[in-house]
C-alpha cells in the first residue's frame, strides 16, 4: 500500500483548473520533486496533500485512509509540512521555535520531556545552528530562519515530509546540505519526501521521482530520469531550455 | 529557564507589595504595625473599617481588572497575530461605553450602568463576530478591520452623547470612559472570572505558541484552528467585557503588559499568561492607589495613571532591548 496517494484529485482556485483527475501513488523510500511554473498549483497541491485544504473532487489517502477521516494529531505525527513562508509576529527563541515541532507528540496536559528537548537540540545541530539556540528568531538572517524552520520539521520527526521550496533564501552550500539532510531520511523505513523545487538540476540530484504540473490541469509523473527532457521543461516553464551533458549527467538551464 | 523563574518570583513578590501599598495608603496612612493588627483581626475600629471595607475590596477589584485586561491582551495579540492589538481593539469597550453612557443619560443607577455595559459589550462582540464571519474566508485582517470599524462607530456615538449630555453628568461620563474603580462594591466575581479565564486559557498556551507562528503552522501540527479561533475570541471578549463592566475602559494595561513581559523574556505563552495576570493586576493596584491619593481628596481616573506609570517603563525597556539586539 502506498503511504500517500491521490485518486482522481481535482484542484481549482476560483474558476481556474489547476489539476484534473490526478492519480498518483507516493511510496516509502522515494523522494519526489514537484515542478511547475509560478501559479501552476504546486503550493495548493502540497496543502491538499497535507490535509490542510479540501480537494475540489477526488481524494487523498494517507496509509490507505481518506485524509479527512484521520484525526488531526495522528496526521501531524505521520506527516509534516514546511511552508513557503512562516511569519513570526512575536519574539520567540530559536530553541522554542524548533521545540514547537514536537507538539503532535505531546498529550494535551503534557509538557515537553527531556527526549523532546534532545530531539530539538539534535535537529538544530543537524542544520548547523546549535549555538543559535537562545537567540531570538527575529535577529536571524533569512537563510538562518529557513534552517530553523527545517529544524522544526526535523524535530517533528514525521515519516512523510512535504516541503514547499525548502531552499528559499539558502546559499549554495546550505541548499545542498539541507536537501541532502532531508532527502537522506527516505532511507529510514517508510519515509518519503515531496519537495516543491524550482531548480531542475537540484531536483535531479536529490529526487528519484517527479511530478510535473503543466498548468492546464494536466500533469506528468514517474521516475525523474524518464520524464525529464527539454521539450517537457519548455512546456512547463514557457521558455527555451538548454540541455548540457557532462559525464552521465544531464543539466538543464533556461536559454 | 532560570531567568524565567526569577521573573516569576519577582512578579509573585510584586502582588503582596502592591496590596500593602494599597491598604496602607490613603486619607489616613497606616503604619505597618497597625496594618498587621488589622489583618490579623486584633485591631477593630476605624482602621479596620478603612482597610477591610473600603481599601481591600477596591484593591481586589483593581487586581482583577488589571489581570483580566492583561490576559485578554495576550489572547487577542496571539489571535490577531498583531502586536498592536489590545482588549478594546475589537469594539468591546466601545459597545460597553455606548450602553453605559446611554444608561447614564437616562439617569439610571450604578447597577443599571454596569448591567448595560456588560450587555453593550456582548452586543458588540456578537456584531463583530457575525460581520467578520459573513460569507467567505475568515481572516484575522477581516476580524481586525471589522472590530476597528465597529469601535470607531461606537466612538462616534460616545462623542455624540457627550456633546448632548447635560453639564452635570459630564464628569461621571468622562470618569467611566477613562476607567474608574470607585463605583465597585462586588469585587468577588471579577476575581472569579479572572481565575476561571486563566484556568481555561493556560492548558491551551502551548497551542497559542503555535498559533503565534501562524495559523497554518498550528493546523499542520494537528490543531483544530477554527475551534481554537472561536475559543480565543469568545474567552478574550468575555474577559474584556467583565473588566469593562467593573471599571470602565482602563487603557494601556492590556496592550503593554504582554509586550513588557515579552521584552523581559517571557515569550512562551505557558509563562506569559500567568505572568501577565500577576503584572497586570499589581500594576493596576498601584495605579489605582495613586489615582485616589495623589491629588486627594480629588480622585483621578485610573486609566490616566496606568499610562503615566507604564509608558516610561515600557519605553525604557524597549530602548534597552533595541540596544541588546542591535
Amino acid at each position: 500500500m502506498p503511504r500517500l496517494e491521490t485518486r482522481d484529485l481535482t484542484l481549482r482556485i476560483g474558476n481556474r483548473l489547476l489539476l484534473h483527475d490526478l492519480s498518483v501513488a507516493f511510496e516509502g523510500g522515494q523522494n519526489w520533486a514537484i515542478l511547475g511554473a509560478n501559479g501552476s498549483g504546486k503550493t495548493t497541491l502540497l496543502q491538499t496533500l497535507a490535509g490542510l485544504r479540501r480537494a475540489d473532487s477526488g481524494s487523498v489517502l494517507l496509509d490507505g485512509e481518506a485524509m479527512q477521516h484521520i484525526p488531526r494529531r495522528l496526521r501531524a505525527q505521520k506527516l509534516g509540512i514546511l511552508f513557503q513562508d512562516t511569519p513570526n509576529a512575536f519574539p520567540a527563541s530559536v530553541f522554542e521555535t524548533v521545540l514547537s515541532g514536537r507538539h503532535p507528540h505531546l498529550g494535551f496536559w503534557q509538557s515537553e520531556t527531556a527526549s523532546d528537548r534532545e530531539a530539538a537540540r539534535a535537529a538544530l545541530a543537524a542544520v548547523e545552528l546549535a549555538e543559535f539556540a537562545d537567540r531570538s528568531v527575529a535577529t536571524l538572517s533569512g537563510g538562518e530562519r529557513r534552517r530553523v524552520e527545517v529544524a522544526a520539521l526535523l524535530a517533528q520527526d514525521a515519516p512523510l515530509s512535504l516541503l514547499d521550496e525548502p531552499v528559499n533564501h539558502l546559499d549554495p552550500r546550505y541548499q545542498t546540505a539541507i536537501l541532502g539532510l532531508v532527502c537522506a531520511r527516505r532511507l529510514r523505513p517508510g519515509h518519503l519526501n515531496l519537495l516543491v523545487l524550482h531548480d531542475v538540476n537540484l531536483a535531479q540530484r536529490f529526487c528519484s521521482h517527479g511530478l510535473l504540473l503543466l498548468g492546464d490541469g494536466s500533469a506528468r509523473h514517474g521516475p525523474l530520469a524518464d520524464i525529464l527532457d527539454t521539450a517537457i521543461l519548455e512546456k512547463i516553464y514557457h521558455c527555451r531550455m538548454r540541455e548540457i551533458r557532462s559525464d552521465a549527467e544531464r543539466l538543464f538551464f533556461p536559454d | 529557564m532560570k531567568a524565567g523563574t526569577g521573573l516569576r518570583l519577582a512578579l509573585i513578590g510584586l502582588v503582596p507589595l502592591s496590596f500593602v501599598f494599597a491598604l496602607a495608603t490613603g486619607s489616613v496612612t497606616l503604619d505597618a504595625a497597625t496594618l498587621w493588627q488589622v489583618l490579623t483581626g486584633i485591631e477593630h475600629g476605624l482602621p479596620a473599617t478603612l482597610v477591610l471595607d473600603l481599601r481591600l475590596p477596591r484593591a481586589v477589584s483593581a487586581f482583577s481588572v488589571g489581570g483580566l485586561l492583561a490576559l485578554a491582551g495576550c489572547l487577542l495579540q496571539a489571535l490577531l497575530r498583531n502586536p498592536l492589538a489590545d482588549p478594546y481593539i475589537l469594539g468591546i469597550s466601545g459597545g460597553a461605553a455606548v450602553a453605559a453612557l446611554g444608561a447614564l443619560l437616562l439617569g439610571a443607577g450604578s447597577g443599571w450602568i454596569s448591567g448595560s455595559a456588560f450587555l453593550g459589550s456582548m452586543v458588540a462582540m456578537l456584531l463583530v463576530f457575525g460581520l467578520s464571519h459573513g460569507r467567505g474566508a475568515w481572516s484575522e485582517t477581516r476580524l481586525l478591520l471589522t472590530g476597528v470599524v465597529v469601535a470607531t462607530g461606537c466612538g462616534a456615538l460616545v462623542s455624540l452623547m457627550l456633546a448632548l449630555s447635560p453639564q452635570a453628568s459630564l464628569s461621571t461620563m468622562l470618569f467611566w470612559l477613562l476607567g474608574d474603580l470607585g463605583q465597585n462594591n462586588s469585587p468577588g466575581w471579577g476575581l472569579a472570572v479572572l481565575t476561571a479565564g486563566l484556568l481555561l486559557a493556560v492548558p491551551f498556551a502551548r497551542t497559542l505558541n503555535l498559533y503565534a507562528r501562524g495559523e497554518q503552522v498550528a493546523a499542520a501540527l494537528g490543531e483544530n484552528i477554527a475551534l481554537l479561533r472561536y475559543g480565543i475570541y469568545f474567552l478574550a471578549s468575555l474577559l474584556t467585557a467583565t473588566a469593562v463592566t467593573l471599571a470602565g475602559s482602563v487603557g494601556f494595561v492590556g496592550l503593554v503588559v504582554p509586550h513588557l513581559l515579552r521584552l523581559l523574556g517571557s515569550t512562551d505563552h505557558r509563562r506569559l499568561l500567568p505572568d501577565a495576570v500577576l503584572l497586570g493586576g499589581s500594576l493596576l493596584v498601584v495605579a489605582d492607589t495613586l489615582a485616589r491619593t495623589v491629588l486627594a481628596p480629588a480622585q483621578l481616573p485610573v486609566g490616566v495613571l496606568t499610562a503615566l506609570l507604564g509608558v516610561p517603563v515600557f519605553l525604557l525597556l524597549l530602548a534597552r532591548a533595541a540596544r541588546g539586539t542591535g
